[in-house]
Order: C-alpha cells, then structure tokens, then sequence
C-alpha cells in the first residue's frame, strides 16, 4: 500500500525521539513493532520515528514488582522466565492470543497498549493485573516522565496523546489471573476479551469490548466487589451470581461483527470463566 | 536513502525510498519468493527471517531492516541443495499453488530453529499465520513434522 | 480397442474400453504420487507468477473505484490528475468504447448476461470501476487517482434481492444495451430465471404420506485466493500484445479481449503462467482488459495488481441465495417428491447468474430417485459485490438445503438419517433426471451413472468416524457434542461444452514435449496430464515435459472450471499419447524392417520407454527418435488429441463430523472431519487427497466464520484478512480423506473429478451436526456463535414457558 513517508528516523534516546515527535506536529508517528502501519489511516503519515534503539526492552524484576520495557515483543512475553508465575498468567495468555507468530515477533507492549480500540487482549489483562504505565512527554521543552495508572474508560486513548510509553510496571505478589476471550476462528481480534486477577486479597476484573465510539476498556468494580467476598468461600450458585453482576456493568457494544447483547452476553460468560480460573474451580459445568 | 544490511548472508547497500516496505525492496533486488498477498500482516505470503525470527515483511519498512539480518526463502536452498523443508512440502505433496509455501517454510524454519521437536500444536501455531485455501494445512503440517521427526533431539537445523 | 471419436455428433460416449478396477494394479504411472511436476520451483520461491516480471518502462495501474451503490457519473475531471508527475494514461467511459460484454469466463458463447461495460457511465455497487490511472510508479498512480474529481448522481440503492424483485425497486440495468437469455428481465432486475417440472410433480406431492418445506439462506464467500488478481501486458517484438495473466481460462480471455479491445485474436497472445489459486475467482476477465487497454494506448509495458481489499470488494463472490426446499415422501421412506425454489443474488453484474444457479439444482436434485422434480429460479441483480464462480459453483449452497432438509426428513419419519439416504440415494445405472433440462444454458445431453461408490462411501466414513458412538456423545451440560453427515454428488465436466486438446512430440533422448491448453492453477493438472502421457507411452513421468496454458503455443482448452481438467483434457492427453505410441511402433517396425529384421506389427508393445518384440528385441524411442530426425524415414513423431465428453460422471462422496458446541458462548468447534470420496481411479491420490481436505477446510469457513458483511450503504465492512475469517491451521480438525475407488468407463485410466465435491459438503454436515449436539436445526450460513447462542437462548426461553 501506498506511504506518503517521507522521512524515516532512528533516535537512539527517548529525548531525541521525543523532540523530534514535536517538532513534526501531527504528521510524526511512533513506529515500535509496526504491526497497524500498513492500515489505511497510516497513508497520509509523512515521517515515522522508529524506537528500536531506544533502550526500551528490558525485562527487570523486583521483589514486589516487574518493569517490562516498551519494546518487549509479545513473542518474548509468551517465554519470558520472569511471567512464568499463576498471578501473570493473563499477560501470558494475551499475548499469546494476539494474531500469530509473526506478528508477536513484531508487536511490543507498547504498541498494542498505544493502537488499542477496545480490540486488544493484552490491555484487559495489563488492567487487572494492576499495570502502572511510565509514560514520558515533553513538557515545555522538558522530558517528565511519570508513573500513572493504566488509564480506562472513553478517555483512555486520550489520556497517551503525545506521551511515549516506556514501560510497564506490574505489581508482584500471590494470587492468580486468567484472561478469557473468544474469536470466531483461532485467529480473530477477540469479539469480547475478559481478564480477571486475584492479588491483595482482592479480585481484579477488566473488559475490553469493541464498538463503534464506544471502544470501551473498564473495570468492573461492583463484581469485583462480589467476587473478592468469595475468595474465602463462595456460594453453590456464585457462578449465576457473578454472570447477574457483570452483566449488569459490561458494555453492550455492537459493530458489523456481533450485536451489543451477544457481546455483553458472552462478556459475561468469559467473566466467569476467568473467574473461576482464578478460584481454581471447572470454568464449564 | 542507503540502507546496508545483511541478505542470505551477503551484506547489500540498496537505495530505498523511506515508505518502501521490505518485500517491495526484497523483490526489486530480485528475491520474488518473498509474495505480496495481503500487504497487512495477516497472511504470510511475505514472511521473511529478520535476525532469524519469522516477521511479515509488508510490515517491516526496508529502512527498518538497516543493520538487520535477512533470510528469504531464496536464503535457505536452491536446485542443487534444498533445505529439507522445502523437500518435505514437496515429498509431501504440501504444495498446490505453491503461493504461501516460502512463507510457510520460513515460518517452519524459525520454528524448527529454536524448537526442533515441535508437538503438532505448536507446528499448527506455526503455520496459523499462513491463509492457505487451497491445502487445508494438513499436508503442510505433516511435511513440517516430517522434518522435525528427522531432528535429533536438541539440534537445530 | 478404443474408439476415439470424441465428441462425435451422434453424443456416442468415449470409453477407455472396458476397463475396471482390476487393470489399475498394472497401471505405473497412474494411481501413483510422484512429486509434482512444479512443487519444486515453487518451495523454492522461484518468480513464476503474473505479478513476477518486471520490464523496461512498465506502467503502474490503479483504479478509482465508486463510494457510491448506485449512482450515474455526471462528470470525470481528471486535469488535476494528469498534471501528477509520472502520469501517462488515465482511462475512464468517457475515452473507451463502451462495448457490452460479460466478464464470465465461460464458452462462446457465454450463458452470462451481457451487462458489463469497460467502463460505464453508471455505477453499480461501492468498489465499481470508474477510472483507472496507469503511471510510472504504483504511488504516482495512486496519488493521481485521488485528484480525480468525479460528479456522481447518487440513485436509491437496493441491497436484497427480495426488494429487488418489487415493482418500483431502482432498475439497476437501465442501459439499452444490455441482453440476456430469456428469463432475463432487467426491467425487473432479473439476470437469470428458470423453471423446470419433470414428472408431474403436484400429482406426486399429493401422493406424499408426508411433506415437508423449508427455507434456508446462504451467504457471500469471498475466494480468497492468496495471490490476487495480476496482469503484465507488453507489446512483443511483432508488435502483437502480450498478456500474461492469472486465470483459469486464457483462451476465452483472449477471445472477450478481442472483442471488447477491437483487437484481431491473432494480435494477442494469452500466456498463464504459474497460478496462485483460482477457486473460480480467476474464471473472469477482471482485470486484463485495463493494462491491455494502456499497452495498446503507450506502447508501454502496463501491470495491474488488486490489493487484497480490492479483491473481496471489487473481484467476484460466491452468489447468495435464499432457498425453499419442499419434498415429499411416503411413511415407508420413500421420497416421491423434490422441489426446490432458489432467489439468489448476483449483485451489481450477472457473471454466472444463471448456470450458478442452475447447478445448484442440478449437483443436488437428482442426488436421491424420486417421482417428480421441480426447480424454480431467479437471478436478481443488487447494488452489491458481484458474485461469479466460486468452486462447487452452486453446488455448496444448493448441499445446504438439500442435506439438511434429508435430515430433517429422517426425523420426521424416525429414520436414521444415514439409513433414510441409503435408500432414496441414486446407484449404478440411475438416470440423472434433470440432466437435459438443466444443460449449460441450453439443453443438456440425457446422462446415466455408471461408476458409482455411494455405498461404500458411506459405509466407510461411518467406520471413520466411528457413526456407533453418535447415541453416546455427551449432549447435556454446557458443551456438547453431536455428528452429521451428508451424501454429495458433483459433476466431471460441462457435458456437450468443455473441450480439451493436447499436443506431444518425440525428442532424441526419448522424452516428451507435452503442450496442452489446460490451466494448472494448482490443482496439480500439470502433474496428472504428465501421469497420462507418461502412463499411455509407458515412460516415467520424469520423461514428460508440460507446458500449458499459452494461446500461441498450445492448443485450445476451455479452461480450469466445471471439474473438467483431468476428465475432459486428461483424455485428450491420452487420445495424443496413444497417437504417438502407435507412430512409434510404425516406426520401429519400419526400422526392424529396413535392417532386414522385419516384425508383426501388430505384435508391438511399448513398454519402459521403447518399443518390445515378443522375440526380446527392443527398440529405445530414443534410438527411435534419432533414427526418425536423421537417418531412415525422416519425419517428427508427434500427434495431437481432442477431447469433448456428452457424458458428465458425478463423483459421490459422503462426509461426516464430529463437533462441540459451547452453549454458552454459540462457539462450535470441529473436533473431526472425514470425507469419502469416490472420484473414479485417483490419477495422482495425494493430489486427490489435498483437494478434498483444502475445498473441505475452505467450506468449513463458509460453514461457520466467513462473514462477509456491509454497511446500510452497500460497503463492504470485512475487505481484508483481518476481519474476514477464514479456517487458520489451529482451526483445522482432526482430518481423514478416503478415497473409495471405482472405475469411470469414460474418463482417462477410470477417473473422474475430485476438485469440487469437497466444497459441498461441511455447510450441511456440520449444520447437521450441531443439531444433533444441541437439538437445535439452524438454517443459515455462516453459523456464528450469535447464531447458536440466540437460537439456544431462544429454546431454553421456549423451554421454560411450556
């Protein structure tokens, strides 16, 4: 397909890439894996500053908490020794589940969480993993970069504007996650995408669901509420329960490839699957 | 603008227009089993091994390549010697068009590379990302298992 | 012993004698797999595609295609246009002669409506053409394409075929020029209509115990061949043009392009080179027209590429349909009645309107003897895609229908559903009812199944898939499970129409030229056609050279379509072959004879690659060849072979599956999948193998995730990979091909067709499927989860209230 590009940069520090991100307007881009830079809105780009060699991809653990660069690929995700634990096993299954081999070569943290339109697997699970974002803008001439929480809701995307993701930090400790989605073939971007974690004595729960103007990442707090009651001891019928209170705080987004009640509806269902991973119980009875 | 990399092992310096993808610069120089089918990343037609990992190469601007590894299709075998997965689509009958078979070996090839002895999941997961309409998978799959079966354990090929 | 009179007038079928299944043991180059002739080149990634030449000043096309369903085109300014660097050529209605045309790659001439025009003054559907702009650079194209100021005049739109049909919908072929056969109506948006009784068919629904109608509906199906549509033309050195094309049918895309370029057939040279997939998609003259158009108009080499959008909107579909199938059969279990009315849309041109159509009835109707049969059709044209051929060519749709309504009837009756079709399905010496009433456009020639394995078929797909354990699976819970299955027929060749031809010369080391019309788009005819001639000349296929498909260099061939290659041209092929062994037994005999060793003639055989004397003595038909270019009784031994059959042999075949079905989520997962496939003798059995598993893999999509989907405004929402789903490898089930033989007195070494059958069967089969697993009978492709969960929800909700 047809580029108008331009110009092609390769900084080497999140200082030069973001001086020249201002000082092209909106006609820069950021390109990290380029998975979406052949979509059709990308052909009026006219410069894209490429952040492979920025020192963005590395994998640090603490003990109470892991730092995955930006530019970590989701295929390193999938394998990477510091996931390997029940509490991330959402992060593993999201990145597993986006698209194919290929293209978790090429896809980064960064990127799906930068492009994400309520089609992504991996922000659903970033979200109820607890996931802090270390974002750095250029703020009158000046490089701040700030820790803040995964931002969700309509102003989700806004909230990245202009702002360069460099890393993402994930809270450690016991528990366990699931992330349940569901496609129409093996290889689909997810008709509904539910994660669930438990982490603090606490239930996590978050949704992505697609729709035209209403790409919509949440948390759904009120089941969580419930759901963080059972993690002592839940009732012969929590399963009904729980599927009653997601479908009470679950968007009903509709778009060419599901109706907004089949999506809230299988929303659910993938709610309560994840969370019966989570408490270790049959997710289909 | 110059771009020097390294394809089928010899280093290039190509000129390339800043939105040239890497299959377009691929097939320019000549390297045609890299195919064109979907320019959007989603069926393998053009995969490549850029450091020896399988990346669409509709997605990959060849500027993006500079400094990189390339390995085509045309990297891995020719006439006189082809690499035993490109023999094991053939001895297998894994080719019908032949339009997505260089990716599909590509695609094998990273795989095999770093897991010779896949389970038929994970050839299957290999190959996910390669459309076929006319094999239905099932005699890619068993040429790539083929191949795997001849793996002894742990050595990559 | 044989008789070569192929396509002879009195319709006296051609056999290969009386052959049976015994003969196939001797055979050695047939019932084989040897690596195909091509596989190599192509694992090896060699350039051998349209798309895989690049010349000395080659033109870039790209085309503006409408935004609207409907409109008229009041003005095109392409100025601005024209002043984009690199621009040399911008073609639009106002500067090509609008000469109408079908773009259906079918015989002369064509059963398709002529409604299509280079370019028109109108548009028709949202991805139309409008203009088309040839330039030094793909992007100097594209830039100049967007310059294109176009003044439209938007007219209301209709996208379903039922409104189509009433009185006041917008008249979407409102040009005098356009023609059809009759039952074309355009001023009722009507491309193709038919009706046909045989028997009296009231007289035997009110004879019925029990009669049963139902409605089902089928989708669009993209091809989704990987390789798009690709066209490179050029002028040669004698200044005819060249068109190297991706298609199915290079000889009837030279004849349409002299005709709709005004350019004399012998000024164009049609060359296919290697194909990467057709699928029906690429029996069109999509898109040569163009860069043949800018050649002739530059003098410059001029290439056309789609790009995979441009390919789902704006190539071809498989047609839509709406159908309602009625039978009627007695308590004991026998049908007596089949009607089948079928309303399908062809959107905004009539490519294949009517024989699509007409195949849907004819692969399907006389699957199962009954008293009386009744098809009623229309065609209507829509302000959407066009649709066209598509592998199974009406043949998918119509399975639906009917193998569902099959089961439905068992159940109706009590019947097992297998044991129900055992009984009604047609054998051995049945008459195909409908063969002559639903011909190629015209009358078709009477036809009667010989070679005919349904039985065994079914019988061993039941032991595949274990049909025992089908009151076993576990039909309670949340996931479930249940098995279909569905009995099939398909065709072996347009009957009376599809001809082939072959040419084969002899050269001084004993191989082969081997010139043949026909198109491998990568079914392996290349290969097959090779296993014939090395089989008739008692060679080994590595003796044969084959090359196919280049108007100036081989003979004619109809194309790759209708299951026709290995059945039609295979015995041409053979019919060439078999002229060349008996010239070079004349031969030999001559030289035996001339070196003062004469021999009976009639006691020659040839056998590995050289003509043997009962005596021992042989003679190499490399010897031979020598001695024939320059030593005793010079001449090249060569000869050729047509071939045209009045006969179409159905393959049969009966497919089963597994599925489960998550209640829950409406996902429905194939678990196995086994087809049984009686194509006559399998030429080459791997080959064999791989269509049915690819044309099966490619129906499950269309069973259950292909969606292909628009907006209120006719766009079509799903234009890439991403959003129209078709079967990955992770999708695959558990598959097992069997192939049942048989022997096809008339087809080449006992063959028939395998390539198109496959496609039939996984709609019904897994519909049939699923409502075993869940109890609930689903009428509509594709079966999205939506589908199965609504239709759960909507039996629990039932459930509940009674």
């Amino acid at each position: 397909m047809y580029l108008a590009l331009q110009r092609y940069s390769r900084p080497s520090t999140v200082h030069e890439c973001l001086e020249l991100l201002h000082a092209q307007g909106g006609r820069a881009a950021l390109l990290s894996g380029g998975t979406d830079l052949n979509a059709r809105e990308h052909e009026a780009l006219t410069h894209v500053i490429d952040l492979q060699a920025l020192p963005l991809a590395e994998v640090r653990a603490s003990a109470d908490s892991l730092r995955l660069g930006a530019r970590v690929t989701l295929a390193r995700l999938r394998r990477e020794p510091a996931l390997a634990r029940p509490e991330l096993a959402a992060l593993r299954e999201a990145a597993g589940a986006y698209a194919v081999v290929a293209l978790q070569n090429r896809a980064t943290l960064g990127g799906r969480i930068m492009v994400d339109r309520g089609t992504e697997d991996l922000p659903t699970a970033l979200v109820a993993l607890g996931a802090e974002l270390e974002l750095a803008r250029r703020v009158d001439g000046q490089i701040v970069t700030e820790r803040e929480p995964y931002p969700v809701g309509q102003r989700a995307r806004a909230a990245l504007e202009g702002a360069l993701v460099c890393a993402v930090v994930l809270p450690l400790g016991t528990g366990r996650s699931a992330l349940r989605r569901f496609g129409r073939t093996a290889v689909d971007q997810p008709l509904a995408s539910v994660a669930a974690a438990s982490r603090a004595g606490a239930i996590h729960l978050a949704a992505n669901v697609q729709g035209p103007g209403a790409a919509d990442l949440r948390t759904l707090p009120r089941s969580e509420a419930l759901a963080s009651a059972w993690l002592a001891g839940r009732p012969a019928d929590w399963r009904a329960q729980a599927r009653v209170a997601l479908l009470g705080e679950l968007a009903a987004c509709e778009d060419p490839w599901a109706s907004g009640d089949y999506r809230r509806d299988l929303s659910a269902t993938l709610g309560v699957r994840a969370l019966a991973a989570v408490f270790g119980e049959p997710e289909i009875v | 603008m110059k771009i020097e990399l390294k394809v089928n092992g010899k280093d290039v310096a190509w000129d390339c227009a800043p939105h040239e993808f890497l299959t377009e610069a691929l097939r320019r120089h000549g390297l045609l089993g890299t195919k064109r089918g979907c320019e959007s990343g989603d069926c393998g037609a053009c995969s490549v091994l850029l450091d020896g990992e399988e990346v669409p190469s509709c997605l990959v601007l060849a500027a993006q390549a500079a400094g990189h590894e390339v390995t085509t299709s045309e990297g891995l075998g020719d006439f006189a010697a082809p690499h035993p997965l490109q023999q094991a689509f053939v001895d297998h009958t894994a080719i019908q068009c032949g339009f997505c078979t260089p990716g599909m070996v590509i695609a094998a090839k990273a795989l095999l590379d770093v897991e010779p002895r896949p389970s038929e999941h994970a050839v299957r997961e290999c190959l996910a990302g390669h459309p076929c309409r006319c094999t239905g998978y099932v005699k890619p799959i068993q040429a790539v298992l083929a191949v795997a079966a001849t793996n002894a354990g742990g050595e990559a090929r | 012993m044989n008789k070569p009179i192929a396509g002879a007038p009195d319709g006296e079928a051609w056999d290969t004698g009386a052959g049976s299944l015994g003969e196939v043991d001797r055979y050695t180059a047939v019932g084989k797999s040897p690596e195909r002739v091509d596989a190599m080149k192509l694992a090896l990634g060699k350039g051998t595609y349209a798309d895989d030449v690049a010349l000395e000043g080659m033109l870039h096309l790209k085309l503006l295609w409408s935004p609207h369903a409907h409109a008229r085109i009041v003005s095109i300014d392409t100025r601005e246009a024209e002043k984009e660097p690199g621009v040399r050529c911008i073609l639009h209605h106002g500067n090509v002669a609008r000469i109408p045309y079908t773009t259906a790659g079918q015989g002369h001439p064509e059963p398709s409506p002529y409604d299509t025009f280079i370019f028109d003054r109108k548009v028709r559907f949202v991805g139309d053409r409008v203009a088309c702009v040839a330039a030094d650079s793909p992007e100097a194209a594209a830039r100049a394409v967007a310059k294109i100021k176009v003044a439209y005049e938007v007219l209301p739109a209709v996208l379903d075929p039922r409104q189509a049909l009433l009185p006041g919908a917008p008249v979407i072929h409102d040009e005098p020029e356009a023609t059809g056969l009759p039952g074309f109506d355009k001023a009722r948006n009507i491309a193709a209509a038919m009706e046909v009784d045989h028997g009296d068919v009231d007289a035997a629904f009110a004879r019925a115990d029990l009669v049963l109608e139902r409605a089902y509906s089928v989708p669009y199906q993209a091809h989704c061949a990987l390789e798009p549509h690709s066209a490179v033309t050029w002028l040669d050195e004698d200044d005819r043009l060249v068109v190297r094309v991706a298609t199915q049918v290079p000889f009837h895309s030279r004849r349409i392009l002299a005709r709709i370029l005004e350019v004399p057939v012998q000024r164009i040279r049609v060359v296919k080179p290697r194909i990467g997939g057709g699928f029906g998609g690429k029996q069109e003259i999509l898109l040569e027209d163009l860069p043949a158009l800018v050649t002739l108009r530059t003098r410059r080499p001029a290439r056309l590429v789609l790009t995979r959008a441009e390919e789902i909107v704006s190539s071809r579909l498989r047609h839509p349909q709406l159908l309602r199938w009625k039978s009627g059969v007695m308590k004991d279990g026998r049908l007596v009645a089949q009607e089948l009315e079928v309303l399908a849309n062809t959107g905004a041109y009539g490519a294949h309107a009517l024989t699509v159509q007409t195949c849907t009835a004819g692969k399907t109707l006389p699957l199962y003897r009954a008293e009386a049969y009744r098809f009623l059709m229309k065609t209507v044209y829509t302000n959407l895609p066009v649709a066209g051929a598509f592998r199974g060519y009406g043949g998918p749709q119509g399975f639906v229908a009917l193998e569902s309504h099959m089961d439905e009837l068992a159940g109706m009756l009590g019947m097992d559903p297998v044991e129900f079709r055992r009984r009604n399905v047609v054998g051995p010496g049945d008459e195909n009812a409908l063969a002559q009433a639903l011909g190629e456009g015209k009358e078709g020639p009477p036809q009667r199944f010989r070679s005919c394995a349904m039985q065994e078929c079914i019988d061993r797909g039941m032991a595949a898939i274990d049909w025992a354990r089908r009151p076993t699976l576990p039909r309670t819970g949340t996931v479930r499970r249940g098995m279909g299955m569905s009995c099939l027929m398909h065709g072996s060749g347009i009957p009376g129409v599809d001809m082939g031809s072959a040419r084969v010369k002899l050269n001084e080391d004993g191989s082969f030229n081997l010139h043949v019309g026909a198109t491998d788009i990568g079914t392996g005819s290349d290969t097959i056609l090779s296993q014939i001639a090395a089989e008739t000349l008692a060679v080994p296929v590595g003796k044969i050279v084959i090359y196919s498909s280049d108007t100036d260099h081989t003979p004619f061939d109809t194309g790759a379509y209708a299951s026709s290659t290995t059945y039609i041209t295979g015995v041409s092929v053979k019919k060439a072959c078999e002229g060349v062994r008996r010239q070079l037994e004349d031969a030999a005999a001559e030289m035996w004879r001339h070196g003062g060793d004469p021999c009976d003639r009639a006691a020659l055989v040839v056998k590995d690659g050289a003509v043997c004397r009962p005596d021992g003595q042989r003679l190499s038909y490399a010897d031979i060849c020598l001695s024939t270019f320059y030593t005793h009784d010079q001449h090249q031994i060569m000869d050729h072979g047509s071939h045209m059959s009045f006969e179409c042999p159905p393959p049969f075949a009966a497919h089963f599956a597994e599925v489960e079905v998550d209640t829950e989520t409406g996902g429905v997962k194939v678990l196995k999948y086994v087809a049984a496939t009686d194509c006559g003798v399998a030429i080459h059995p791997k080959s064999c193998e791989g269509q049915t598993e690819g044309g099966c893999v490619q129906a499950m999509g269309y069973a259950l995730s292909e969606d292909l989907t628009f907006d209120a405004a006719g766009r079509t929402l799903t234009d890439g990979f991403r959003h129209y789903k078709q079967f990955s490898s992770l999708d695959l089930p558990e598959f097992q091909t069997i192939l049942v033989p048989s022997f096809e007195p008339s087809g080449p070494y006992g063959a028939k067709s395998v390539s198109e059958i496959p496609a039939d069967g996984p709609g019904p089969t897994l519909l049939n499927a699923i409502a075993d697993a869940i109890g609930i009978r689903i009428r509509e492709l594709p079966i999205t989860p939506e589908k199965v969960r609504r239709a759960w929800l909507a039996k629990q909700a039932e459930e509940a209230r009674s």
